[in-house]
């Protein structure tokens, strides 16, 4: 996840105030039981659907198939 | 990660087995972004190799060099990130990095309460605890008990500074020199310095 | 405005919607300036997607342990200190 975010953040798609804010944004309790990695994956999901670059439930497909 | 399917039965594959569920996902993230064009493949292991690769002895030569070069001790705390360069040290990707010296009157502890910023290039990942809420909320309002329950008991007539880095910026304690190392060359003396006494939690490891 | 090494300063206790550095503990305490950092960019509207320009000035202040906690247990002259950007710091008569 840190590799994926770094490199996000080489390619100007995602900077680190970005994941700070997306990480922000997150609901109490989910935040409490979220891992710290979780909780990054949490927040470039928010980020890149912000920007289209994710579609809506693309990713959660993905993992189902 | 990518092994043959030459055999024609199904199988787990035992390099994820027992993973917890976050790391598919990461997976297939990883996977949507490459195949999107928004990342490469090789780039993203590369920087998992470089992760993976950092850990507290470049931080650990810095401190030692500080120790026996007193020019050179001058240098880092004026601009770590410079110091760093020059003993060819990776110094990571923020802008600036500063140097806190610990002397006989004053002792820094570093924390990042908003998040958990770390000086990861010169002293590998940090550690669960550091990136814990319970830390990052008791190091600035108590850091004399936090400093207690890692077996450090400061005497009252030290002054302890602890640094929340809030910005961009990242901050390594340099810790004090240890008693009877007069003798000691450079190699011998980065052994000494530990990762938590970059961190200002505890001292380095005593002579032997 | 901009400040000088050693000057004091006061954490502006306003609220801000959406991100922002600047720790809720410290909002409205007293401090002095300690060092001065380049500018950098703003991460309020970095936060955003923005270039985070202009840039702003970043200081790192100094505070006094018992001014942030009042009940603060350990020595009087310990103290905290915290980068804090230069909008968010006014001048401490």
């Amino acid at each position: 996840m840190d590799a994926i975010v770094g490199a996000l953040g080489e390619h100007g798609v995602m900077n680190v105030d970005e994941l700070r804010r997306g990480i922000e944004s997150m609901a109490k309790d989910e935040y409490e039981t979220a891992t710290y990695y979780e909780r990054w994956l949490h927040a470039a999901e928010t980020i890149l659907a912000e920007k289209r670059i994710l579609a809506p439930g693309e990713l959660d497909e993905r993992v189902r198939s | 990660m990518n092994h043959d399917h030459g055999h024609d039965h199904p199988h787990e594959p035992v390099t994820t087995a027992g993973e917890p569920p976050a790391a598919a996902r990461v997976r297939a993230l990883e996977e949507l972004l490459v195949e999107k064009g928004v990342l490469g493949r090789e780039e993203i292991r590369a920087r998992i190799d470089w992760l993976v690769s950092r850990t507290p002895a470049d931080g650990a030569r810095l401190v030692a060099r500080a120790w026996v070069d007193e020019a050179f001790k001058a240098r880092l705390l004026d601009d770590a990130r410079a110091a760093a360069l020059e003993l060819d040290l990776d110094p990571g990707p923020s802008p600036v990095v500063v140097a806190l010296e610990n002397t006989e009157a004053v002792h820094h502890m570093v924390v990042c309460t908003l998040c958990s910023c770390y000086p990861k290039a010169l002293l590998g990942p940090p550690p669960d605890w550091y990136k814990s809420l319970p830390y990052r909320s008791r190091a600035v309002s108590d850091p004399r008990g936090v400093l207690r329950e890692f077996g450090l008991d400061l005497g009252a007539d030290i002054e302890l500074l602890v640094v929340d880095s809030t910005a961009d910026i990242r901050y390594l304690v340099v810790p004090r020199r240890p008693a009877g190392t007069e003798r000691l060359d450079e190699e011998a003396l980065a052994r000494l310095v530990t990762r938590d006494s970059m961190i200002g939690v505890a001292q380095p490891a005593p002579a032997d | 405005m901009s400040f000088a090494t050693g000057d004091a300063v006061r954490v502006s206790a306003r609220a801000h919607a959406g991100h922002h550095r600047t720790p809720g503990y410290l909002k409205g305490r007293r401090g002095t300036i300690e060092r001065v950092h380049a500018g950098f960019t703003n991460p309020e509207t970095r936060a955003y997607g923005d270039d985070g320009t202009p840039a702003r000035r970043l200081y790192l202040v100094s505070f006094d342990q018992p001014e942030v906690w009042p009940a603060y247990q350990g020595s009087p002259r310990d103290r905290l200190l915290a980068d804090v950007f230069e909008h968010w710091l006014e001048a401490d008569a």
